[in-house]
Parts: structure tokens; C-alpha cells; sequence
């Protein structure tokens, strides 16, 4: 009974991996351009399928990754430059809806080009496994784990420490002082949706290799998940999305464990946003105005 | 060779989604206020509906108001959450109104769980059971009383008072309008027109289940709306027909109609982001010159002020 | 009323008489119903091609497609070729009963198949039912599809079925008596949960944990510790092969009790994606991988060919419904609809992909053996039959 919920606290931080790994792209992205960018759910597993190929090809876990994040940062900053610079002055909801559509061209090419049906993506690492006090955890976990996390404290401190980042901070809180203060906006602005889909790519690769499986919808909870965690952490701020995708992950496995006849996880997810919304309507992490 | 029941059937469904657009025209395009949970909205009209006449054996010409008033009563409560959330924290926050809704219609029996309900009685009048051509005749009048409310909302008080809201909604509280009343008035209007959608949609199919409400419908509808274009009576039904007719049109091409249909939509949007009829877009402006109301002079003027 | 108030009231009364009048024009043109006996017969078929469930949408439309080229290339049936018209249902309920329309009265197919989910096929039921046409359902698995509708089939399973099979295999196989359960929350999951419950139960075992657990899901995790707390004897995962990874996960969280899965896992794909820890899963199916005749080692080899994979039971139970709906017209010696429903009704021992059909029940439901396969070396090997009437007969 005590192993189980202290495996369910480690179920859950796992889960929260995913989240925070797809948060993370997508809370930058977001913060420069305040588009609702679900597309990204597309750069995700349009980078499994690369990182897939990659590995298939060179058999190295490695270069899978490199791979995947590569192919996704070029398509992210691609979508960037072709579909939301020019439409910059349109009201929000027709970004929003060309961005659902470029998500949903996204996956119907990827199902055209790698099958429509799933692949298994299954690496040649050994797992060890072991068992502290009935509570069980593996290698393949620890190294899913390591790199999400490493990852995100390593954006943390790009956004906060160089200043690269820091610019992009100031190009988030308002975009006419950025340009007054000579900041190159456009290049920030690549710069921003480079890290951010690469990332995405990153995330897209190793939740493939960590469940062995990747589909041309692996973006679609996804896509609507990333956005619950950024607005939980409060839009644009990435100790937020961090903070954010850990409660999802973990408040989660302990709801679904327990509660699991009443909602469906994802309905869980929502009521757990809903609530904090309502109780902090600028979301966690955000300044109210 | 077209078949007269397969049109039928595709002019009913546009008059029912152009019935729901149209609710979603009045909180999005009139009150600004962006909803993408609509179709959790037609799902609790078409529940409430199906269960008040299978399970209650309650007449439909009763039950769809009843439906329509069961969606208004939720539209009040999301109405009075979405005053408190700005706009992308609303728009994610209606995404969430939706997965919850349908997941409810999935999870508990009263709606059928993951089986739906069956055997949802179609309508009878004098003796006449309406089905294909009477049906589409009933949806399509059904739709014009909602075109009629439009109308005379948009030139009401109403009317008047959400586009203050929406043009400036400091302005407006500051003459004096209840920003909070009006906006939840809009919320619960534009339910109230999909739980009508909704109860339509479950007596012409007479089998629903909860995938039916799901976000990619919500989805569909912002396109009808949007595509059709905001603030405008006409736009939902051509906002309807394109998005229903397209993939039909496109039927041929089977396994890349989805991608032809994305790829579509956005060329579209890039081309004509005020959709075809919306305000301020090129059909929008010959239309209200031909009304020649004191509409068109007041858009041109409109116009002239975003030209100079 | 004033001026403008005529001109938007004249607007709309334009616009409902416009489409009245359109459709009242092609009512009179189309009503007459035109002469159709000649050329290939036409077989309706639908399923979703695009979107989510594409996978099972193609795979369907590939087997039904090379049951129409077999038949086909071995003279036809009552001397004319078939002809597979087709169309994409989006999973959609409403594009399931336009396609239904349009397949009925503009492409005027003598039967039509669905390779579509239980919602959309459901939708579409009754109308194909209502304009005596026959339909013969590939795999879902929904009751209502078939009930009460005297032109509906289904060869697939029922999940009636399926689930008693896998409660008594549970008992009578590994002598479970402590049986944890996760399912799908679709009709599958559902009835096979319902009903593998009822069964075990009657034969002595108890559920101690059921979960359920929705599509896109890949993280089991939380749901395996809880059943691994009731120290269960067997476990059972009603699912896809998508789901493969929840075998793995519940082996990595050390539960090494037997596993039973469904005909959800019946694809090599289950091998590719869970690896070795798919080895010693048995599955509850009745794809007949093992057949000798001719045309079921034709389909496999060709199924492998024209999608680049080894064929699965969807796949394979399209196959079947192209077969059954072949069989019955040449039978019925027409193509009359009419007389095609009364043949179908009349066939037994109809030997497809998906093992013996013995024969049709009242109901609609092909009745037929269920087999058991075990995964060994990441291959499905035969376990055990199931020829048990009270097991494998159709509730109607």
C-alpha cells in the first residue's frame, strides 16, 4: 500500500517528463509571438519520425535525438516565417485556426510518408531495473528523466543567463521597446521558434523511444496538453511551464489511480486547469494586470 | 449522377451547423468573445434532447426548446467564468469546457457511455412523420427564426451594447454599459442557438454518442464562422456550406482530402482573413450597398477611417 | 415593418424557396430508378482513410480491395466483375450517412461493407436497413449495429463473444482466480470487459482491479501499480496493439502473471512495438493465419505486398466481407438486395481470413470458432480453440 503511492509519485513525475518536454517549446514560442502555435504538436512528431529514421539508419540513440531536433527546429522555424510573420496582424483566432490546419497537414503528410500505421520504436539499450523498497524504477526511465530535465534547466538558463535570452525576454514584454533598444526582432524572433521546436523535436524522440511507439496523431493529446501546462504555469514563463507539467504529471497519476471511474485523465487534466484559473485567473506563475 | 437524398441529407447538415454557427457568431464575432467548446454546447442540447424523448417519452416539439434552454443554463455558467479570463487563457479554458463535457457523455450511463443513444424518435406533425425533405424544410425554418433573432439583435440595444463591449470595453463601462451582464448574455445566446443545433442534429441522425461533440467539431464550427466570416447574419450558412460541401467535393480524392482541405483553409484565411461576408470584406460591402440601410454609409465611413 | 426589415425578411424567404426548389427539381429528374444490370457489380465500402483512425481504415480498404481482385481474377461472380466503390468517412457520423446515401441511390451498389468503428457504422445502420440494402459490418463490434435490422451483418466477433472467450480461457487456461482488468472505454473495451467479468465470474474467478483507459493513451503506469497492489493472478489489457506498451510497462513494474489480450492485438505490429516483452502473451482472435486453402495464403501474401506489412484481423475481416457478400450473390443467383440478405442468411461453413464462419444467426452475427495464439520468438503461434457452443454462440 505506502510502495504503491510512492510509486504513483514516481509514475507521475515520469508523466510530467512528457509534459514539461512539449511545455517547453511551446511557452517560448508562445511568449514571442502570442500565437496559440498547436502546430508545434506537428513539429513534435514530425522530430520522432526523424529521430525514428535517424535511428533506424545510424543506430545511434545519440544522433537520433540530434537528429529529431534538427529536422524539427528547420520545419518550426520554417512554419514561423511562411505562415505566422506575415499573418502577425490578423486576429488572434485566424492564426489560431491556420495553425490547426497546419497541425492537421502536418500529421495527414506524416501519414502519407511513414504509413499510417504506428511504428514501434524500440532502442537496443539494455534496461536495468531496480527495486528500493517495492518501489520499482529502470534505466530507460532515469535517462528519459536526465535529458528532459537537463534540457529544461538548460533553457532556463539560456532564457535567464545569456543575452540571447535575456533580449528575448524583453522582445516578450513588449516588442516596440525591443526594436527602439536596436534588437534585431526578426532574428530573435528565428531565434526563439529554433529553440523552441527543436526542443520539441527532442521531446517528440524521446517520448517515442521511452513508450516504443510512435503514430502520425502522437500530437494530438499532446497538442492540447502542452497548452493546459503553459497556461497553468501562466503563458510565457518557463520556470512556470517546468512547475506546471510537474503538477499535471503528478496530480494526474494520483487522480487517475484513485478517481479513475469518475473522469478520463484528460478530463481530470482540464478541471485541474479550470480551478486553478478560476482561483488565479493570470494562471500560477503569471502577473496579474 | 447526384441522388436527391444524399443532397437532402447534406443541406440538412449544413442548415443544422449553420443553426450552431450562427449561436457561436453572436458570442464570438458580435461579443468578441472566443469560444472553442461550441460543440460541448450542440452535445448538451442533443442529450438533453435524445434523453427527454427516448427515456421520458416527452414530445420533440417540447423537447427542443428544452434543449435549447439546457444549453443556455450552462452557457450562463461558462459566461460568468469567462468574464474573469482574458482571451487565450478563455479560449484554452473553452477547449477544457469541452473535453469535460464530452468525457462526461463518455463516462456515465445517462448518456449512453461509449454505446450512445439509439432509436431517437424523429419528429411527427399532424399525423406526419418529418424525415428527409420535411425535416430539412423544418431545420431550414428553424434556422430563418434564428436569422430573424440575429437580425434584430444586431440592430437592438443588444446588439449595440456588445459592440461597444467589443470595440472598447473600458469605453463602454464607462458609459455606463454592465460589461460582466452583456458578455454572459452572449455566452448563454450563443448556447442557447447550439443546444437547438444540437437536439436538431440528434432527431435527424436518431443515434448520437459523445464523439459526436468532440473538439474537432468545435473546431469545424470556428471555421464555419470564421470562413464565413464574423458579425454577419449570412455568414454562417456560406461559412456552412463551404466547410460541409468542400470535403464532399473533394470526396474523389480520398486519402488526401484531409490534406487538401488544410491546405485550402489556409490559403483561404491568408487571402481573405475577414472570411467571404464577414464585416469588412469585399461581398460584406457591395451586400450593405445594395440593403443601402444606414448600415452601408456608417461601414464605408468605418472603412475611410481604417484607410486614412 | 419597415423598408429594410422587408428586404432581410424577402432574403431569407429567397434563400429557404431556392433550396427547396433545387431539391424538388432533382427530386423529379433522379426518382426514376435506372437500369442496372449491367456492367460490374457494385459493392459499397466505407471507413476512414484520413485522420486518426486511418491505420484501420486503410488496412480494411486494402483487404476488401484484394477480395475483389481475387474473385475477380477467378471469373467473377454470376459472370461480371465486382467493383469496390469507396469513400473516406472521417470517423464521422455525419459524413457516414451521407456516404450512405450516396453509395445507395447516386452509386446504386447492390451491398455495401463497413471498415469503419462502431459509431460511424452504427449511424449509417439503419439507413441501409430502411432502404433494404444490405450491409455487412467488417469488425465493429457494437450490438445495436446488427440488432433488429433484418439487412445488417457482421462477420467479425461480437464483443459479446470475445469477452466470454477470454473469461473462460482465464479460468480454464491459467486457472486465474484473481483477474485484473484494463480496458478501452469504446464499445469494444466495454462489452469485452462486461463480458469477460460475467464469465470469469461464473466460473469461479473474481475481478479484483478493472481500469479503463482511453485511445491515445501510453502511459499505464499509474493504473498497474494499483492492480499490482491486489496481487492478481492474470491480467488482461482489452486494447489495440497501440496499447502493446502496457505490457511492457506492467513487466517493468514486475508483474510476471500471464496476459491476455484480444484480437485488438492481433497484428505483428503488437511484436514490433512491445518486443520481447510481447513473448508468451496469449490473444483471443479468430484470424486464421494458418490456413491452407489457397486464397488465405493469396491474401496474406498479397496483403503484404500492396501495404508493406503482414496483414491484420482488420484487414482480414474486410476480406471476409467481400467473401460473404460474393458468395451470398452468386448463391442468390441476382443482385437483387433482397435476395443477396436471404443468402447471406442461408450460408454455412464459409471458410475466409478471419477462420469458419459455421453460419449466420437470425440476428445478423456470423457465428465461428475463436481461437487462442501465443506469442513465441515474436510470432503468433496456435494455443487453443474454442469450440464451446455456449461460449462462441451469438446472444442473437
Amino acid at each position: 500500500m505506502y510502495s504503491s503511492i510512492i510509486q504513483e509519485l514516481l509514475n507521475g513525475i515520469t508523466l510530467s517528463a512528457v509534459y514539461v518536454a512539449i511545455a517547453l517549446g511551446l511557452t517560448i514560442t508562445y511568449g514571442i509571438l502570442k500565437i496559440l502555435h498547436i502546430a508545434h504538436a506537428g513539429v513534435y512528431l514530425w522530430g520522432a519520425y526523424i529521430g525514428y529514421i535517424a535511428y533506424v539508419y545510424t543506430g545511434s540513440v545519440i544522433l537520433s535525438l540530434i537528429f529529431g531536433a534538427l529536422g524539427a527546429a528547420l520545419i518550426g522555424v520554417a512554419i514561423e516565417r511562411v505562415f505566422y510573420i506575415p499573418a502577425l496582424d490578423s486576429p488572434p483566432h485566424i492564426t489560431l485556426i491556420i495553425s490547426i490546419a497546419l497541425f492537421t497537414l502536418l500529421s495527414e503528410l506524416a501519414a502519407k510518408t511513414f504509413g499510417y500505421h504506428p511504428k514501434g520504436f524500440t532502442i537496443h539499450w539494455p534496461i536495468y531495473s531496480w527495486t528500493i523498497g517495492g518501489v520499482v524504477i529502470n534505466s530507460m526511465q532515469i535517462f528519459f528523466l536526465a535529458v528532459v530535465y537537463s534540457a529544461s534547466i538548460g533553457v532556463w538558463l539560456w532564457a535567464t543567463k545569456t543575452r540571447m535570452g535575456l533580449a528575448s525576454r524583453a522582445l516578450i514584454q513588449d516588442i516596440e521597446t525591443a526594436k527602439s533598444m536596436g534588437v534585431n526582432v526578426n532574428r530573435l524572433i528565428d531565434i526563439n521558434f529554433l529553440v523552441g521546436s527543436a526542443l520539441a523535436g527532442l521531446s517528440g524522440v524521446l517520448v517515442g523511444m521511452y513508450y516504443t511507439i510512435i503514430w502520425p496523431h502522437m500530437g494530438d493529446v499532446v497538442a492540447y496538453k502542452g497548452l493546459v501546462v503553459i497556461v497553468l504555469g501562466g503563458f510565457g514563463s518557463i520556470i512556470g511551464a517546468i512547475v506546471g507539467g510537474l503538477i499535471l504529471g503528478i496530480s494526474e497519476s494520483y487522480l487517475i489511480a484513485y478517481f479513475g471511474n469518475i473522469l478520463p485523465r484528460d478530463a481530470f487534466a482540464f478541471l485541474i486547469m479550470i480551478i486553478i484559473l478560476i482561483l488565479r485567473p493570470q494562471g500560477l506563475f503569471g502577473r496579474s494586470e | 449522377m447526384i441522388s436527391v437524398l444524399y443532397l437532402i441529407t447534406i443541406l440538412t447538415l449544413i442548415g443544422i451547423y449553420a443553426l450552431a454557427t450562427l449561436g457561436l457568431n453572436i458570442t464570438m464575432g458580435y461579443a468578441g468573445q472566443v469560444n472553442l467548446g461550441q460543440a460541448a454546447f450542440v452535445g448538451i442540447g442533443a442529450f438533453t434532447s435524445a434523453i427527454l424523448t427516448t427515456s421520458y417519452h416527452i414530445s420533440f416539439w417540447i423537447a427542443l426548446p428544452l434543449a435549447g434552454i439546457m444549453a443556455f443554463l450552462i452557457g450562463i455558467l461558462i459566461g460568468i467564468v469567462s468574464i474573469r479570463l482574458k482571451q487565450d487563457f478563455l479560449a484554452i479554458t473553452t477547449i477544457g469546457f469541452n473535453f469535460i463535457v464530452v468525457a462526461i457523455f463518455l463516462y456515465y450511463d445517462v448518456f449512453g457511455g461509449s454505446f450512445g443513444i439509439i432509436n431517437i424518435p424523429r419528429p411527427t406533425l399532424f399525423g406526419i412523420t418529418l424525415k428527409s425533405s420535411y425535416y430539412m424544410i423544418l431545420v431550414f425554418i428553424v434556422l430563418a427564426i434564428a436569422m430573424f433573432f440575429n437580425y434584430w439583435m444586431e440592430n437592438s440595444w443588444l446588439g449595440m451594447a456588445l459592440r461597444a463591449i467589443k470595440e472598447d470595453e473600458d469605453a463602454a463601462e464607462s458609459m455606463g454599459i454592465d460589461v460582466k451582464k452583456y458578455k454572459i448574455i452572449a455566452f448563454s445566446f450563443g448556447a442557447f442557438f447550439a443546444g437547438v443545433a444540437g437536439s436538431l442534429l440528434a432527431h435527424f441522425k436518431t443515434y448520437i454518442v459523445w464523439s459526436d461533440f468532440g473538439f474537432s467539431v468545435s473546431i469545424m464550427l470556428l471555421t464555419m464562422c470564421i470562413l464565413g466570416g464574423l458579425e454577419s447574419m449570412y455568414g454562417p450558412i456560406i461559412g456552412a456550406s463551404i466547410v460541409i460541401l468542400l470535403p464532399e467535393i473533394f470526396r474523389p480524392l480520398a486519402e488526401y482530402r484531409l490534406i487538401t482541405y488544410a491546405i485550402f483553409l489556409i490559403v483561404l484565411l491568408k487571402y481573405m482573413p475577414q472570411g467571404i461576408i464577414g464585416r469588412g470584406s469585399y461581398l460584406d460591402r457591395k451586400i450593405r450597398a445594395f440593403f443601402k440601410g444606414e448600415e452601408s454609409t456608417r461601414k464605408e465611413e468605418d472603412q475611410n477611417a481604417e484607410d486614412s | 415593418m419597415d423598408g429594410k426589415t422587408k428586404k432581410v425578411v424577402t432574403a431569407v424567404i429567397v434563400i429557404v424557396v431556392v433550396i427547396a426548389i433545387i431539391a424538388g427539381v432533382l427530386a423529379y429528374y433522379y426518382s426514376q430508378p435506372s437500369e442496372k444490370e449491367k456492367g460490374p457489380i457494385k459493392i459499397g465500402f466505407f471507413a476512414p482513410l484520413t485522420g486518426e483512425a486511418a491505420a484501420d481504415g486503410n488496412s480494411a480498404l486494402h483487404g476488401a480491395q484484394i477480395a475483389v481482385d481475387y474473385i475477380n481474377s477467378h471469373g467473377g461472380v454470376l459472370g461480371r466483375q465486382l467493383k469496390l466503390v469507396y469513400y473516406d468517412d472521417q470517423l464521422s457520423a455525419d459524413q457516414a450517412i451521407a456516404i450512405a446515401h450516396k453509395l445507395i441511390e447516386e452509386d446504386q451498389v447492390v451491398a455495401a461493407i463497413s471498415g469503419s468503428y462502431s459509431g460511424t457504422t452504427l449511424a449509417a445502420s439503419s439507413i441501409y436497413n430502411e432502404e433494404g440494402v444490405p450491409l455487412v459490418d467488417a469488425y465493429a463490434v457494437n450490438p445495436d449495429i446488427t440488432k433488429d435490422k433484418p439487412y445488417v451483418f457482421r462477420v467479425g466477433m461480437m464483443g459479446v463473444t470475445e469477452g466470454k472467450a477470454a473469461g473462460y480461457a482465464a479460468v480454464k487456461y491459467f486457472n486465474a482466480s484473481r483477474i485484473a482488468i484494463l480496458y478501452i472505454d469504446n464499445p469494444f473495451g466495454v462489452s469485452l470487459f462486461e463480458n469477460a467479468k460475467a464469465q470469469a465470474e461464473k466460473m469461479g474467478a473474481s475481478v479484483v482491479y478493472s481500469a479503463k483507459f482511453s485511445y491515445p493513451t501510453t502511459d499505464f503506469t499509474s493504473w498497474l501499480t494499483e492492480a499490482k497492489a491486489q496481487n492478481p493472478d492474470l491480467l488482461m489489457i482489452f486494447g489495440y496493439y497501440n496499447h502493446a506498451v502496457a505490457i511492457k510497462q506492467a513487466r517493468d513494474l514486475g508483474m510476471n502473471i500471464p496476459i491476455l489480450g484480444c484480437e485488438g492485438f492481433d497484428s505483428p505490429k503488437l511484436m514490433e512495438i512491445a518486443g520481447d516483452y510481447a513473448n508468451g502473451v496469449v490473444i483471443v482472435t479468430d484470424l486464421n493465419r494458418d490456413s491452407k486453402k489457397d486464397f488465405v495464403q493469396d491474401f496474406l501474401k498479397e496483403y503484404q505486398k500492396v501495404a508493406g506489412m503482414p496483414a491484420d484481423m482488420v484487414a482480414a475481416s474486410a476480406y471476409d466481407a467481400v467473401l460473404v457478400l460474393a458468395k451470398a450473390i452468386e448463391k442468390a443467383g441476382s443482385t437483387n438486395p433482397k435476395d443477396i440478405a436471404n443468402a447471406i442468411r442461408s450460408l454455412t461453413n464459409i471458410e475466409g481470413a478471419t477462420g469458419m464462419i459455421l453460419k449466420f444467426t437470425n440476428g445478423g452475427n456470423a457465428e465461428k470458432y475463436i481461437t487462442l495464439q501465443i506469442v513465441k520468438n515474436k510470432e503468433f503461434h496456435f494455443y487453443a480453440e474454442i469450440t464451446d457452443p455456449e461460449i462462441i454462440t451469438p446472444p442473437f
